[in-house]
């Protein structure tokens, strides 16, 4: 019996086949309509009331179809917004905004200084900044239609600033309705002023945002700076993709199926650095800086003998790496409030700034330390992070500390760290994180280096009268010059303290296809300004 | 035979019961909380807190529970912690691209499988037969996510033939549908294929030592169709078996490749619900799960009847 099977298939009428298929399904590329430009941002959104959540994409959202009040330019100087004018009293205790001519919300009516006062108010019930400038507020009321009376009780050189603040909570403004809800309670119904309108029934969570350009939008005549000057929406739509995967999202970037990735893979960056249809840009330059945070509240870090060792074991550059940073990005730091930043100091940290395990066991067996367990926290899911953890476990056990990393995702840590029980009852020891340098910029806004004893600090729970009592003194630190003096100050006593131990600093990039034009440093992934151009 | 199918779908409320209350408590026993997700890196634990009271997550486990199973037998399954949108909403928005890749996959595997695996069973102890079995393994063995990579950097990088990610409908045309999932189907069909041709091969070898298949050869059947005709529909029931399982064990790999190629199925809804610990889309997910396997089963169960008329129900 013969063993051939035949099909009655010919390798010719198998390879037309192949061929016809090919034609029939390539050819992905960009949709045919040019003013749509598709973004992969760093994650995806989730909610949309930036004052419900401290979630920097929602920041990001807001950025889109919100305005503020001041936004800060490129220098990181507060310029104003929506407001069009402003009178400061000669006692700097009486402040008057006036609201620009135009301004409309995406339903048709018009933005009054009823809204602005409402939303500042809501967000000052959650934000640090915005909860001081209320503590140093006697009244804040609208006068007319488009203009608002802030009257203080005593000087609060950061008005401004608050007004301004970009990292979360921004104090965007929405309609008065939607301020008048409480924070806690998330608002769904989005109506903006900014120069996007988000596109709700087209929202699929986990797959796509959709934003139109607000045809009524008028921009301010000064050109675009930062996130101040000009919010000129030249493209039609905008979508945000949502690609988990870093890989894929980097292979659709290359492959023309997306015009702009935000944050991309960093180990990759010199990849898509030698691609000619892209470039890359330091979309925040002083971008996000790394901190070890320890738990005060337990041994050994209750003690800081300890908590000195830890940082003698930090090599910062050892860490980055660790963390697929390339080295043409990392830039080690010993500032707590920041390098870039207009407060940036060094001092105190010169005995920081290079690794010694030696002194480091000394300084552990002076603060007590027996080899009991110490528990660090370690994400798996976040690679930036988990990475660097597993360095910096290796780097403890080399002088002989026991410890235990324990791996979990995100979700779990953010959760497991409010346990301030001991490592034997689920308590913790230290994790690691990462916060936006701009954030760090005023120690006010600064929440890693609060150091109140008070129960609402962020786990970790530093407890400093002298630290806490500089931090306060920048509420009425008029001059820049006062500003600098109290941060050299700061720097050299939370080298003492150690609320937490800086690891560095990358900036924040953004990878996208030459066909854009106008992308900025703007410091977070904003879309107006930007056009594609024809091919 | 109606009868029977109605009291097995009658069954899937007692196993769906049994599984929400699992699910449940396992959810809220399991550490993670979407208070301190949703309030971000830097929050203080007052705003945790404030957060948590709004979500009703402060109150009594067995109150959320009983809240929870009365708005189930509504047809309620909640709205999720941080969009706002109904779960069933959800749900029935990634429906489509989760079975549509499945279904390809399942058809690719199909096509692939059971033909290698009666080729393997013929040729048996031939280098053929070897290298079937060799290649099966290879492909059983490699992480789907591996041969998601491979694919896609050869077809959509380097040879830009196909897109790299996404999902169309197949409303939008079958070129822009097939051009999309292709290659997550291919991904996940290699592992899928190879299970099923070990298991056609097998069952193949014990059918062609029998009587009735030499009966047929010496009858002067041509190979094809004794291959075909007679051996294959008598190892049909293992292998319907194994495509029912692998149905099942198929919608844990569409996690994986939808993840990879960026499809926006009910996989990355689930994954995605699991990392925020967005509870009412991880239950609701779960109990649609548990009743597409209850459904899943009674089909193999059902499809048994026709290739074997011995068997009744």
């Amino acid at each position: 019996m013969s063993k051939r099977l035949d099909f009655g298939f010919s390798r010719r009428a198998i390879a037309a086949a192949t061929i016809g298929i090919g034609l029939g399904i390539a050819g992905p590329g960009l949709a045919a309509d040019e003013t749509t430009l598709k973004a992969v941002m760093f994650t995806d959104l989730a909610i949309t009331d930036p004052t419900f959540t401290a979630s920097t994409i929602t920041s990001n959202f807001g950025f889109m179809v919100y305005d503020t009040l001041f936004a800060l330019d490129s220098k990181g100087e507060p310029k104003p917004q929506m407001v069009d004018k402003f009178e400061k009293s000669a006692d700097g205790l009486t402040w008057t905004f006036t609201l620009r001519d135009g301004l409309k919300w995406h339903d048709g009516t018009p933005v009054t200084a009823d809204d602005a006062v409402a939303s500042i108010k809501r967000w000052a019930k959650v934000d640090s900044l915005g909860k001081a400038l209320m503590g140093a507020t006697t009244s804040f009321e609208p006068v007319d239609q488009k203009t608002f009376k802030l009257v203080l009780s005593k000087p609060f050189p950061l008005v401004l600033e608050a007004f301004a603040k970009t990292s979360a909570y921004t104090p965007f403004i929405y309609q008065k309705s939607f301020a008048e809800t409480a924070p806690s309670q998330a608002k769904t119904k989005v109506v903006g002023s900014g120069p996007f309108i988000f596109l709700d029934e087209e929202w699929r969570p986990g797959n796509k945002v959709v934003f139109r350009k607000n045809p009524n939008y008028v921009p301010r005549s000064d050109p675009q700076d930062g996130l101040a000057g000009a919010k000129v929406p030249k493209v039609d739509k905008v979508e945000w993709i949502t690609i988990s995967d870093p890989n894929t999202a980097i292979a659709a970037l290359q492959n023309g199926e997306i015009h702009y990735l935000d944050n991309p893979l960093m180990d990759l960056v010199p990849m898509l650095e030698k691609d000619p249809d892209l470039k890359v840009l330091r979309i925040d330059p002083m971008g996000q800086s790394g901190m070890i945070r320890p738990n005060h509240m337990q041994k050994p870090f209750s003690d800081p003998k300890a908590r000195l060792g830890l940082a003698k074991l930090v090599d910062q550059a050892m860490l980055g790496a660790a963390g697929g940073v390339p080295q043409n990005y990392f830039t080690a730091c010993y500032s707590f409030l920041g390098c870039g930043t207009p407060l940036s100091t060094e001092r105190g940290a010169d005995g920081f700034k290079k690794q010694n395990v030696a002194e480091a066991k000394e300084l552990f067996a002076s603060a007590g330390y027996k080899g009991e367990k110490i528990v660090v926290l370690q994400p798996t899911d976040v690679p930036v992070l988990s990475n660097p953890t597993e360095a910096l476990v290796q780097a403890m056990r080399s002088a002989g500390l026991n410890v235990e990393a324990q791996a979990m995702d995100w979700g779990t840590l953010t959760s497991r760290r409010t346990n301030k029980g001991p490592v034997g009852e689920g308590g913790w020891s230290l994790f690691l994180t990462t916060g936006f340098t701009s954030g760090f910029g005023s120690p006010l806004t600064h929440t890693y280096l609060q150091s109140s004893c008070e129960v609402g600090t962020a786990a970790g729970w530093p407890c400093d009268k002298e630290l806490q009592g500089i931090i306060d003194q920048f509420q009425t630190a008029a001059t820049r010059d006062e500003q600098k003096q109290l941060a050299d100050k700061l720097n050299e006593v939370a080298y003492k303290v150690l609320p937490y131990v800086p690891y560095g600093q990358m900036p924040v990039l953004a990878a996208y296809r030459n066909e854009l034009k106008g992308v900025q440093a703007s410091g977070i992934g904003v879309f107006y300004g930007i056009s594609i151009a024809k091919e | 035979m109606f009868g029977y199918v109605v009291t097995r779908i009658l069954s899937a409320v007692p196993v769906m019961a049994v599984v929400a209350t699992i699910v449940f408590l396992l959810l809220h026993l399991t550490p993670g909380d979407p208070a301190t997700i949703i309030a971000g890196e830097q929050a203080t634990a007052a705003e945790i807190e404030r957060i948590r009271t709004s979500l009703g997550l402060d109150r009594p486990l067995l109150q959320q529970f009983v809240g929870w199973l009365l708005r189930i037998l509504s047809g309620d399954l909640g709205t999720s912690i941080y969009s706002g949108k109904p779960v069933t909403e959800l749900i029935l928005q990634r429906l489509e691209p989760t079975v549509s890749l499945a279904l390809l996959t399942l058809s690719i595997a199909i096509v692939i499988a059971v033909p290698t695996g009666v080729i393997a069973a013929w040729k048996e102890g031939t280098w053929v037969d070897w290298t079937l079995m060799f290649l099966a393994i290879v492909f059983f063995s490699m992480p789907i996510f591996i041969t998601g990579y491979i694919l896609i950097y050869n077809f959509s990088v380097q040879w830009r033939m196909l897109p790299v990610q996404g999902y169309r409908s197949l409303s939008d045309g079958i070129g822009p549908f097939l051009s999309h999932m292709i290659l997550p189907a291919i991904s996940l069909g290699l592992v899928y294929a190879s299970l099923l041709a070990r298991m056609s091969r097998s069952a193949m070898l014990e059918v062609l030592h029998q009587d009735y298949i030499r009966t047929a050869r010496a009858k002067g059947l041509g190979t094809s169709k004794v291959l075909f005709l007679h051996a294959l529909k008598n190892a049909a029931v293992p292998i319907i078996t194994t495509i029912g399982i692998g149905l099942i064990l198929l919608i844990s790999g569409v996690v994986v490749v939808e993840s990879v190629f960026a499809i926006p199925g009910i996989g990355r809804l689930t994954v995605d619900a699991i990392l925020r610990r967005d509870y009412p889309i991880i239950q609701g997910v779960i109990l649609f799960f548990s009743f597409v396997y209850v459904i899943i089963n009674l089909l193999i169960d059902l499809t048994y009847r026709l290739v074997d008329p011995r068997i009744k129900y």
